[in-house]
């Protein structure tokens, strides 16, 4: 048995690279989703991919059916448009369903977190229903409110919050949106979630706009004649997390004047030690800050160098010369940021924004510099 | 034996200046002693090395002391749950106390950091399996309260995550993965005292814990306190993990495999060699998977440190487990 044993690790550890997932042709910047339509514009069919599996759904009319699952298969499904009940676990989804007047449809969510007015109303209202305790769907709380879909934001490789949905009779819809590395490909994931229902043309026409005004600045900082460093967040435990060279993130930097010069990686972020980040980035002269509020630059300064940031950062040239930059503008009294509900809807403001701060001008959607 | 010890202590040589040079930063001679150079030495990779070697150190002369004293090869710090007391102080000052951003009692918490509030929390299990120990004459006993209470403390805090944000238990899940390279050299320097000093008492109480292993009514007669010698060994194995998990976090494997490792280099199951040897093959452990961890972050990205630790250290259980096997079965 154990002669067997170097070659059982082999297998093992050679596994996983001989398996080839499926991929999608995309659509548009998108890539983690397809949509079908018919002569007159109608969304008839989309496919989603998920953590290497590929949902496909049908679309009909509501008069003409009701959503379900299509030849008994827990990966092909029928949906009856516009969707009258549903459940959106997914913070962006809430701002393009207000956007798109379809708030009225939306009788779960997982959480008290939303930052949305209209929504926030229907909370107060009590016209919404929490589905999770923590991040964990609840099978009873789901089962009781009898929604026909579930839109929510799986973690990688967790499969048990679809069983569930399935279980509970609800259609399932995985949406992935922020694993897409384009800004653009992120907010496209409207017009999926807006065919639902029956509103893929008003997504259509949101996005447009979005496009235009977002490849407008862009062409226009892309004139500049230089570009700041930008660096990102601070460090814990002498290792700094950044988001890697290929992500989301660093693009929309890119394309709002700025130079990232963190590495790609497969990941979403980069996990870069002290060294690094003082060889690499000591020239950087824009910070951006995604975590936590602070009232003013001596208050970033002191916690930076507190004991839960890095007392070495006082040798580090940007703590005392860059552009500090915190996504706290849309904080709301509870504590929830609204950077993270609007921004992948609209990475035209996004950009508006970070073109201002690479500029050194004032944002006005999302962050704040810190005087 | 020597030639064991100049052998892993030229490996652990080798390793440590392959570390000490790599980086990311680059200066020639004249930029050593001067501006970026010194700064980066200094201040970033010398407190990192001497943090893995006494770290790793530590943790195989914990490992040793809990092994001979719970006669059981699997034991390591984790098991009297001071890893767990340490994540416990961690966790109520960063997913509780910082969202209490109004109370005094959480701005003073908040202003000592992870650093005191993980020493915090590991010196109060400390104490407690400190007292159990002269308590409980049972060693199972005290094992199971050091595993129960290990498990306790971990569902108090994966209770606090639950509800916590995820900006919060990001910040805690990143501590959790533990790094050598968060310490200053102050730090490291006081890290390595307290390992220095508790190998030295670990070395003088090898000859009793010799006897102890083959039975405490033997070492009894052979005029051994086994109640102090019982206080000694929890005492000090729990304050050199209080040390390194407060200063890197919860560092996995290094107990169990450093004595394994020791155990394989040295041939010798005598406590007085096995400490120092433990100590050399914790020191090697952990500064090899430092690099290991931090070596692809010259290109792409760095590995937290805890699973390429974990990698490192499974060859060492299995070894254990199959050792075990042909022992039982006579090959």
């Amino acid at each position: 048995m154990k002669h067997y044993f170097p070659f059982f690790c082999l297998v093992i550890l050679l596994f996983p690279a001989c398996v080839r997932s499926p991929q999608l042709e995309g659509y548009g910047q998108a890539r983690g989703f397809t949509l079908e339509k018919n002569s007159e514009g109608e969304v008839t069919a989309a496919r989603i991919l998920s953590d290497g599996q590929i949902f496909e759904y049908e679309f009909c009319r509501r008069e003409e059916g009701r959503s379900g699952f299509v030849d008994g298969s827990f990966r092909r499904f029928r949906v009856a448009v516009p969707q009258i009940r549903t459940a959106v676990c997914t913070s962006t989804m809430l701002v393009l369903l207000d956007e798109i007047g379809a708030v009225e449809a939306v009788a779960g969510m997982d959480g008290d977190y939303t930052t949305v007015p209209s929504f926030r109303k229907r909370i107060e209202e009590g016209k919404i229903s929490f589905l999770a305790d923590g991040m964990v769907l609840d099978k009873e709380k789901l089962a009781a409110l009898k929604p026909e879909t579930v839109f929510f934001s799986p973690a990688s490789g967790d499969r048990s919050e679809i069983q569930k949905i399935i279980d509970c009779g609800a259609v399932p819809v995985p949406i992935q949106d922020w694993r897409e590395p384009d800004p653009l490909g992120r907010a496209r994931w409207a017009e999926l979630e807006a065919a639902f229902f029956g509103k893929s043309e008003e997504a259509a026409l949101l996005f447009r706009e979005t496009e235009q005004r977002y490849r407008k600045i862009a062409e226009e900082v892309s004139l500049r004649s230089s570009r700041p460093q930008v660096i990102f967040h601070l460090p814990v435990n002498g290792q700094w997390r950044m988001p890697s060279g290929n992500s989301f993130t660093a693009a929309a930097v890119r394309d709002g004047g700025g130079l990232c010069l963190m590495p790609e990686a497969p990941s979403e972020t980069v996990l870069l030690d002290l060294e690094t980040v003082f060889s690499r980035f000591s020239g950087a002269t824009v910070w951006l800050i995604h975590a936590g509020t602070y009232a003013d630059r001596k208050s970033f300064e002191r916690a930076a160098l507190s004991a839960f940031g890095d007392s070495r950062l006082a040798s580090f040239p940007p703590l005392g010369q860059a552009r500090i930059a915190v996504n706290d503008r849309l904080v709301d009294d509870r504590g929830f940021n609204g950077f993270y509900d609007y921004s992948p809807l609209f990475p035209d403001r996004l950009l508006e924004d970070l073109a201002a701060v690479t500029a050194g001008g004032e944002p006005v959607h999302f962050y704040r510099v810190l005087k | 034996m020597k030639k064991a010890f100049f052998i892993q202590t030229a490996l652990l040589a080798v390793a440590a200046l392959i570390h000490f040079s790599a980086g990311t930063a680059t200066f020639g001679a004249d930029g050593l002693f001067s501006g970026n150079g010194i700064g980066v030495l200094w201040s970033i990779r010398l407190p990192r090395l001497l943090t893995a070697c006494a770290a790793g150190a530590a943790m195989g002369i914990a490992g040793v002391l809990l092994q001979a004293f719970f006669r059981n090869p699997m034991a390591d710090p984790f098991v009297l749950g001071i890893h767990s007391g340490a994540a416990f102080g961690v966790a109520l000052v960063t997913l509780i106390f910082r969202g209490l951003t109004g109370a005094a009692v959480a701005a003073v918490l908040l202003s000592l950091g992870s650093t005191a509030a993980a020493f915090a929390g590991a010196a109060a299990v400390t104490v407690f399996m400190a007292v159990l120990s002269v308590r409980m004459r049972s060693r199972t006993a005290l094992l199971v309260a050091g595993l129960m209470l290990g498990y306790g403390l971990n569902a108090v805090i994966s209770l606090f995550i639950f509800f916590s944000s995820p900006r919060e238990w990001e910040w805690f899940l990143s501590w959790n993965f533990a790094s050598f390279s968060g310490t200053r050299l102050a730090e490291a320097a006081l890290l390595t005292a307290v390992t220095a000093a508790a190998g030295f008492y670990a070395v003088r109480m090898a000859k009793n814990l010799n006897l102890y292993r083959l039975s405490s009514d033997y070492a009894v007669s052979m005029g051994v306190d086994v109640r102090r010698l019982r206080f000694g060994i929890v005492a000090v194995s729990s304050v050199l993990a209080a040390f390194v998990t407060a200063f890197c976090g919860p560092t996995a494997f290094v107990g169990i495999a450093a004595p394994r490792l020791a155990v394989i280099f040295f041939r010798s199951d005598d406590c007085r060699y096995r400490v120092p040897a433990a100590a050399l093959s914790g020191a090697l452990l952990t500064t090899a998977a430092d690099l290991a961890a931090k070596l692809p972050g010259l290109w792409t990205t760095a590995l937290p440190l805890n699973p390429v630790l974990s990698f490192f250290g499974l060859p060492f259980v299995f070894a254990v487990l199959l050792g075990e096997r042909r022992e039982l079965s006579g090959e």
